[in-house]
């Protein structure tokens, strides 16, 4: 979209030269990262990828271990990064397992892949997972940034019926978690992303009127959460708890607005930051476009210091989607009950390549971005990978794992590393956390750290 | 005997329930014995039938003992969770209280469903994310809905079709039918201000000089605004402008080629040496200049809003205020403001005061906060006391109307049921009913077919699925339209014409148009336009031959019987299948059709008992349906095979081809009834159905087994239950 004012000489070009930023329109930005970019210490950025359906494990786990492996067809797209990569093989989501609640693999599949959790198996009043191990870094790491965290799916949920014998769509739907029962809902559409990093409001707006706007936004949400309270007052425990859910939203967004009110900067210049990057439009039709679209969305997210923390689904889980584009025009799920037929195989190990092409392009996007002493994808810390390592037999050990980048060189890449049977994921996320300097005890199933990931 | 304390099929001991004592607990399973006693599908086939004397005599016991029961139980209206509007509310009810089209909710996250439905307390959660857009969305609200504050200044925004991707079906009027189109751009633009805008329409291409002349036609809503002739020339830019008058709002802007007649599937017989690079006609892009607007004139929105303005212009009134204010958080809050609550309110008048802005500013200020209120964003019912589950109460005539409204229209309700409410008159039986039928009249009650329908018959899901083109080479976006252009007209039918149930099961009639029609190959139908069409020959009627729900449940390349067999057992029948047992072995797909017959190959999938159980039941059914293929066209073969669609019902009674199966469903009507009958109550209730609500169901049922399986006594029965008029505390 291209936007100007009539009354201007100028011709604007894309949203103006500098966004006021806002989102929120109260809640100004907080740029302080931005000041920090020329300096040695950027912050490490935490991100996850879901790829639903497992994937075909004989292409993908590289035969030797350490340095030296060679890269199977269905990593390849990832080739040319590998010294910035660090393959996981051995680790086990137990939690995604039965454990006597019968089917619903692919349910417990993508809620168990960042909670550890097992979940309750209920269609749905009493949805029960745990927190994820991305808000469990916003927990401790959210305030630093104008946006806590970001929540993005190549393909929206389904809209009617049931999703996975018995389980509610909640948790084929969702990866993210901010408590037990409230799932981050993923975003599709790119426009809408980038309108809520980076707002929707008058480039032109004065200093003076800005402030007054703010104080405005903050009247009406000091009002609501009063509404709130006096209305709780006279409910019984299951609406009180409902409203406690809408206060603590509303509190959330205070404190942002409180965060970023310290820091002095109060628009970011895109212009500067990413020429030519223009607001999107919509969702392109075409799955590859949309997919670099999120990808450049999440890119310029780290860049501009929006936002640490990110985690997209390629698709949902037990996704039933057609890729003709590559000559696949049976959907996905159906597939994976390949049954050892080598024509389906075939067909699904060009879908779990398409996918990891996608990602390449992600990767070469961070890794062509300088920040400090490195780029983007040396500050960061990526998981690609599934809930499912074989989407046939819908098992949930040796899970497809790939670390991309190197978290300010504090994950030694590079290598292949493969760990004892029955490994718990979560480990993993635990050493995650501790990477980014969030020291919990433990998150879902884990057993403690992994070893020699981190140098 | 199967059912003893020894056998125990099934889990069921009915001999220890012949001790009345022990029976009182299970009065569920007798009401069930009574059924499939009922049905015929018990005793199973194979055991040798009771005599018709002795079963209904079981039956008579059953029944007589389950009303016993019901009697004698101290009825129980259950309690429903506070119910955030969810995203289709949220948007109706803005629409409702401003009188302005705007869909801020298209951007809100998907809400989660539970039972089937998007619309259950429980189920509905609040996020950051989520409050975030409440914030905007009612910033956004009111600077489209009201006249305070600086003036929006006239913008220019481009779509390229580059970015936005081409749109071969340009939606083009409300009856559904389209402009078909290659080229085509629609895009979807939020007016600021009511006013005028100028529209500018680029597009390339040379044009065919054989073909026949292809206007263009630019649209706002699917109006067509004006249509220009496009002659043959160069391929580069050309330009065409408009001036409309539009209101503010979402609208959605389109610009088409039309093709007078043209099919899109056929080629242009005259087409010649066709170049689509050079030769194809395409919009390149639409601009849109404005607002330019009439100061001197407010908008209807603004109006209804500000019921007076100040005694003297340009001061602030704070008379005025309370009476604005107490008026439109009586709507927006759907009950009467308390005078606490409007004086709390004037803090914005205050506050614009002070920071030098107008009095329309400080009561936009006010109408934002009153949006993002939970007064407005949940609909919460009061108990007098909450923590007192065993005394059941009336709800408040406000709380009735809202319940009624959020039902039938997902929306809020209008002054007429806000007065009824406010005298007490909508709890007379006959005011009830007599405001549902007026509501089922009203085009609002198209959400109930939205998102009623669209969720029990799982509908929705046509905008995702994606069938195979090669192997359907008729699908597209206008088939999918029209798909649903025909479900959502036949329940609509069915809702306001007060029609028998049992014509979701099979009817005589449906709607189609052209395409669909030749879809069917029932011809004699021409034109986009829907009309109604008396069908004959047994190949078509009643939604199970509906193209859209037969296409919901394909696979993108092959029909699924076992999930056309899940949906008529589970979403139309209501019955309740446990979960599929783990490793089960997949079917050999890449046979199918080939060298086995996908019938075989589940007959010998279900030889296993463990799965017989259910596949007998779920496969007869989907089989039944196997005449039409994964996009609902008839069929007579599949693959190298003959269809064969016999099969017997869970009933025992057996059939040969879809018109009897769905004879037989017709003929024994009561799942059904119960099926529909439960799935309103949830959504109307707004959680799911517990044990102590069976008796209501049961008695709903039997009112419109009296009469006809009428669909509007159904929904009256509902309205008029105790679940639906009252509510209690919670333990």
């Amino acid at each position: 979209m291209t936007q100007k004012h009539l009354s201007r000489r100028t011709l604007l070009r894309g949203f103006g030269t500098a966004i006021a930023l806002p989102v929120l329109d109260a809640m100004s930005p907080a740029f302080a990262a931005a000041s920090k970019l020329a300096g040695t210490n950027s912050p490490t950025r935490m991100m996850f990828c879901y790829v639903p359906n497992g994937i075909i494990m004989e292409d993908w786990t590289p035969k030797t271990s350490g340095r030296s492996f060679e890269m199977l067809p269905i990593m390849k797209p990832v080739e040319a990064m590998r010294q910035k990569l660090t393959v996981l093989t051995g680790l086990t989501h137990n939690t995604g397992r039965a454990l006597g609640d019968g089917p619903g693999d692919h349910a417990r599949a993508a809620s168990t892949f960042l909670t550890g959790m097992h979940p309750k198996k209920t269609a749905a009043a009493d949805i029960s997972l745990g927190m994820s191990v991305d808000q469990v870094a916003v927990q401790a790491l959210g305030r630093n940034t104008r946006i806590s965290s970001l929540e993005l799916t190549l393909e929206p949920g389904r809209q009617a019926g049931n999703c996975d014998s018995g389980y509610s769509c909640a948790y084929s739907n969702n990866i993210s978690w901010r408590s037990p029962a409230t799932p981050n809902p993923p975003e599709t559409n790119p426009r809408v992303i980038f309108e809520r990093m980076f707002g929707d409001v008058d480039p032109t707006e004065t200093a003076a009127a800005r402030a007054k706007r703010e104080r405005y936004e903050k009247s009406v949400l000091d009002f609501a959460a009063e509404d709130t309270k006096r209305l709780q007052a006279g409910l019984g425990p299951t609406d009180r708890r409902k409203l406690d859910e809408y206060l603590t939203s509303i509190r959330d967004i205070e404190l942002r607005i409180a965060a970023a009110e310290k820091s002095a900067a109060s628009s970011v210049n895109l212009s500067v930051l990413a020429p030519g990057f223009e607001k999107p439009q919509g969702i392109p039709v075409n799955y590859a476009e949309h997919a670099r679209l999120m990808f450049d969305l999440m890119a310029l997210a780290a860049r501009a210091d929006v936002t640490r923390i990110m985690t997209l689904m390629m698709a949902r889980e037990g996704s039933n989607r057609a890729y003709r584009e590559i000559g696949v025009p049976d959907g996905h799920h159906g597939l994976t009950h390949h049954q050892n037929n080598a024509e389906w195989v075939a067909k699904i190990k060009l879908i779990n390549a398409y996918h990891v092409e996608q990602f390449a392009y992600f990767l070469k996007k961070l890794d062509s971005i300088p920040e400090g002493d490195g780029t983007l994808l040396d500050h960061s810390m990526i998981v690609y990978g599934s809930g499912l390592a074989d989407g046939n037999r819908h098992t949930h050990h040796d899970l497809p794992v790939l670390l991309a980048g190197r978290a300010n060189g504090k994950v030694a890449s590079g290598r292949h590393l493969v760990y004892g049977k029955e490994t718990p994921m979560t480990n993993l996320f635990l050493t995650m956390l501790d990477v980014m300097g969030v020291r919990t005890g433990e998150l879902g199933d884990s057993s403690g750290e992994l070893n020699h990931l981190t140098v | 005997m199967c059912h003893n304390a020894k056998a125990k099929t099934a889990g069921l001991d009915l001999e220890r329930l012949r001790d009345p004592r022990a029976a009182q607990a299970e009065r569920d399973i007798w009401e069930n014995v009574a059924a499939r006693v009922k049905n015929g599908s018990m005793p199973p086939k194979g055991v040798p039938r009771p005599a018709p004397e002795s079963a209904a005599a079981v039956i008579e016991w059953a029944d007589s003992h389950v009303r016993r029961l019901d009697a004698a139980r101290k009825p129980d209206p259950g309690r429903v969770t506070a119910r955030r509007l969810n995203r289709a509310e949220y948007d109706n009810t803005i629409r409702d209280l401003f009188g302005i089209t705007f869909r801020p909710a298209v951007d809100f996250p998907l809400d989660d469903s539970g039972h089937g439905f998007d619309n259950l307390g429980d189920v509905l959660t609040v996020s950051p994310t989520l409050m975030e857009k409440y914030l905007r969305a009612a910033n956004q609200v009111v600077r489209i809905a009201l006249r305070a504050g600086p003036r929006a200044k006239p913008l220019m925004e481009r779509y390229d079709a580059e970015k936005t991707g081409e749109a071969k079906y340009v939606p083009a009027d409300p009856e559904g039918s389209r402009l078909v189109t290659k080229g085509g751009l629609i895009v979807r633009h939020r007016f600021p201000e009511t006013g005028d805008y100028e529209l500018r329409v680029a597009i390339r291409g040379r044009g065919v000089p054989e073909a026949p002349p292809s206007p263009l036609a630019i649209l706002m809503n699917g109006k067509v605004v004006e249509t220009v002739p496009v002659e043959v020339g160069q391929n580069q830019k050309r330009f065409w402008e408009v001036r409309a008058h539009i209101s503010a709002g979402e609208g959605e802007l389109s610009a088409a080629f039309v093709y007078p007649g043209a099919d899109a599937h056929k080629k242009p017989d005259n087409a010649g040496a066709f170049d689509p690079e050079r030769d194809a006609f395409y919009v390149d892009s639409l601009e849109l200049r404005g607002p330019f607007v009439d100061a001197a004139k407010l908008p209807e929105s603004h109006q209804r809003v500000f019921v007076c303005s100040p005694a003297q212009p340009g001061r602030f009134d704070y008379a005025c205020a309370r009476r604005i204010l107490n008026n439109f958080l009586g709507r927006a809050w759907r009950r009467p403001a308390t005078t606490e609550e409007v004086e709390n309110m004037l803090r914005f008048v205050r506050m614009a005061q002070k920071e030098g802005d107008t009095f329309e500013q400080g009561i936009a200020l006010a109408v934002r906060a009153a949006l993002v209120s939970p007064n407005f964003l949940f609909r919460i019912e009061r108990d007098p006391n909450p923590r007192d589950a065993a005394t059941p109460h009336r709800v408040n005539g406000y709380e009735l109307a809202s319940r009624l409204s959020y039902f039938l229209w997902s929306s809020m309700p209008d002054a007429e049921l806000m007065k009824l409410a406010g005298s007490g008159q909508l709890f007379k039986p006959e005011v009830l009913t007599a405001q549902a039928a007026r509501m089922i009249a009203d085009p609002k009650a198209e959400a109930l077919c939205e998102n009623f329908a669209g969720q029990w018959l799982e509908i929705r899901n046509l905008n995702t699925v994606t069938p195979d083109t090669r192997r359907f080479r008729s699908w597209d976006a206008d088939l999918r339209e029209a798909m649903r252009r025909e479900t959502t007209l036949f329940f609509t039918e069915v809702l306001r014409g007060n029609r028998d149930i049992r014509d979701f099961a099979d009817a005589q009639f449906s709607y189609l148009n052209e395409r669909l029609a030749g879809h069917y190959g029932i011809e004699g139908v021409q034109g986009r336009q829907f009309r109604r069409v008396e069908l004959s020959g047994g190949q078509r009627g009643g939604v199970l031959t509906h193209a859209s729900v037969l296409t919901v449940t394909s696979y993108p390349t092959r029909t699924s019987p076992v999930q056309r067999g899940i949906w008529v057992l589970e979403n139309f029948l209501g019955t309740k299948l446990p979960p599929p047992p783990d490793n089960v072995p997949p079917l050999k797909e890449d046979q199918i059709g080939k060298t086995a017959s996908l019938r075989k190959q589940l007959e010998q999938h279900r030889a296993d008992p463990a799965c017989a159980v259910c596949h007998d039941k779920m496969d007869a059914l989907g089989f039944g349906l196997e005449n039409y293929d994964a996009v609902g066209a008839w069929r007579t073969q599949d693959g190298n095979f003959p269809v064969d669609t016999a099969g017997v019902l869970p009933n025992g009674k057996s059939f040969v081809t879809p018109a009897e199966m769905r004879r037989i469903l017709r003929e024994d009507p009561e799942a059904l009834a119960r099926n529909l009958t439960e799935k309103l109550m949830v959504y109307a209730l707004g959680r799911g159905l517990e044990p102590y609500d069976r008796p209501v169901v049961r008695s709903i049922v039997e009112r419109a087994s009296k009469d006809e399986y009428r669909f509007g006594t159904i929904i009256r029965e509902i309205l008029l239950s105790q679940p639906f008029q009252m509510r209690r505390g919670e333990k």
